[in-house]
């Protein structure tokens, strides 16, 4: 075995120690970081399911209340077009009680077509 | 001035760091926000969810170009099809159960060479209650001029939705897409588009990507900056498609590329939306190799966008949200850096953790990814019960199964990298080729 008597000094020697203890304290803040918004996610998720809880009652609620009210009761009043209208048409119609949309039936021809890049 | 390249990494690692945990964190509150806005949205009734009617939005678009008829409230539903006999009646079918009855269906086959063609005129004539179309392009064209030579000459809906033909819709998918239209600055509505079958590893680690992939949505959505709409089940305004023109056809991901073409026309007033309950299921791909294909499409194409709608990037215009040019489009370009330096920062983070015998950095990675997951799986709204216990004992690999990806991505930015010159230069893409189907005979034997 070869012995050095004389002591080598390496580049990063000097930093080493310094590196290390910076790498721990961003571990250190990360994980102060991390604590901080996990507080914020749980508090933001327990807003969640209150929130979801309330405004699901509160459609349950309207829901109720709607089936009670016979339709012709309900009067009529000027609406915004639903996508169902064009824009360009304001029209006054009944308010109808909430129901997911109105879903006309289209039935168009069958057809088949044949097309090529050249007329596109 | 000499520079402490040891500093230089330590503070580059730690800016990045922090700036992805602070990332994390928005994420999962900006969700969390979403759904309870999903829910008061959902009890308003549709009449009184509208919002201003401006001078130039989303419901009012011009173009300048041919008028074409319009059918208030139909739906034209597109799907692009190249030899897609082992999946396109099942599609079919999904679309016959829809519980919103105005819409046409048009396929737009592109010259499949199987029975595609033939499996959707079967399908005509024994389903002849639906409005259905099939648009034969001579020779193959690619997806992107088959969807616009199909909407621009056959589609009469006032809205439009793009389906891939191994895709599936929920039964209440369209009536709750155009739910969002409500809104007059509503130009398009991204689906919740969820991975169908996964017996395998790969099929197990595309469903975790998905669900936690579109559950950042709800943020984006929230904050006004969404710009990526995939093409499954995505929903748009036909006026404003007719706007911009349809699909350009210079990039790898036309859907992307449409939803930022609409987004350059400033998102205040051509806002996209991230529909949560609006539920499409599409097949996940079945080999690694595929997935590596199908990723580097994905990322070809997105940074093709990029690159194309760099003006979009700390644009100061009043048109756009801040949040998109200063927040979610500088972050889309950094991601794609951070991409390329991870396995460098990993190795950084495994050194240190090794000399200072400190592995919190890694407990505290798996940790939280593992956490994430199963808050995820926990607050997905679409999971049964019994999905939710079997998703959420599979969740503690989850940490493992994105290295997968990860090594995916990472290879597939490299091989961009190593075709950049079509980054920039850009030229017309005219063919495509489906990946293998998991879409068994069985459908193709029922429709035969």
């Amino acid at each position: 075995m070869t012995y050095i008597d004389e002591s080598v000094t390496l580049a990063a020697q000097a930093t080493f120690g310094r590196d290390g203890a910076m790498f721990e304290s961003l571990l250190g803040f990360v994980a102060q970081l991390s604590m901080v918004l996990w507080s914020l996610v749980i508090l933001t998720a327990v807003f969640r399911f209150v929130g979801i809880r309330i405004y699901r009652k509160g459609a349950r609620r309207a829901a109720t209340r709607e089936t009670a009210v016979p339709p012709a009761a309900v009067p009529p009043a000027t609406v915004r077009p639903s996508v169902g209208t064009s824009v360009a048409v304001m029209t006054s119609t009944p308010r109808k009680p909430r129901s997911p949309r109105a879903e006309p039936r289209y039935r168009g021809q069958v057809h088949v077509h044949a097309t090529s890049s050249m007329e596109l | 001035m000499s520079v402490d390249v040891a500093v230089l990494i330590f503070w580059l690692f730690a800016g990045v760091s922090i700036l992805y945990v602070i990332h994390f964190g928005i994420y999962l509150v900006g969700a969390n926000v979403y759904d309870v806005w999903q829910q008061r949205r959902k009890g308003i009734p549709s009449d009184q969810r509208s919002g201003e009617y401006e001078v130039d939005c989303a419901a009012t678009a011009t173009w300048t170009g041919p008028a074409r008829p319009e059918v208030p409230g139909l739906v034209s539903i597109v799907i692009a099809a190249h030899n897609e006999q082992a999946a396109i009646v099942r599609t079919l079918d999904s679309i016959r159960h829809s519980t919103y009855r105005a819409f046409e269906v048009i396929v737009a086959d592109d010259a499949s060479t199987d029975l595609t063609g033939r499996l959707v005129r079967d399908y005509q004539i024994r389903h002849p209650e639906i409005a259905l179309q099939i648009v034969r392009m001579r020779k193959n064209v690619g997806k992107g001029v088959a969807l616009n030579s199909a909407l621009r000459r056959y589609a009469h809906g006032q809205f439009v939705m793009t389906l891939d033909a191994d895709s599936i819709l929920a039964a209440d998918a369209i009536g709750n897409a155009l739910s969002y239209f409500d809104d007059p600055c509503v130009a398009g509505v991204a689906a919740n588009v969820q991975i169908m079958e996964e017996t395998t590893v790969l099929g197990l680690l595309q469903r975790f990507e998905h669900m936690i992939g579109y559950r950042s949505k709800k943020l984006y959505s929230i904050l006004n900056c969404e710009f990526v709409v995939g093409g499954v089940a995505s929903t748009y305004r036909m006026r404003v498609l007719r706007k911009v023109d349809f699909y350009d056809t210079d990039t790898l991901t036309e859907d992307i590329g449409l939803s930022m073409k609409i987004t350059r026309l400033g998102n205040r007033r051509f806002r996209m939306i991230y529909g949560a309950d609006v539920v499409a299921k599409t097949e996940g791909v079945l080999t690694l190799p595929a997935l590596a294909k199908q990723r580097l499409r994905w990322k070809y194409g997105s940074i093709q966008n990029l690159i194309k709608y760099r003006a979009l990037l700390f644009n100061p215009s009043r048109r756009y949200a801040r949040t998109l040019t200063y927040y979610r489009m500088p972050m889309a370009v950094l991601s794609e850096f951070t991409l390329l330096l991870s396995p460098l920062a990993w190795t950084y983070a495994v050194y240190w953790s090794l000399v200072t015998q400190t592995p919190a950095l890694i407990i505290g990675a798996y940790a939280t990814i593992t956490a994430y997951t199963l808050l995820t799986i926990w607050m997905d709204e679409n999971l049964t019960a019994r999905e939710r216990a079997r998703l959420a004992l599979y969740a503690p690999t989850a940490y493992l199964l994105f290295y997968i990806m990860d090594l995916v991505q990472l290879t597939a930015a490299l091989r961009c990298i190593a075709r950049s010159r079509g980054l920039v230069r850009r030229s017309e893409i005219n063919v495509w080729k489906s990946p293998q189907r998991a879409g068994t005979v069985v459908e193709v034997a029922r429709a035969a």
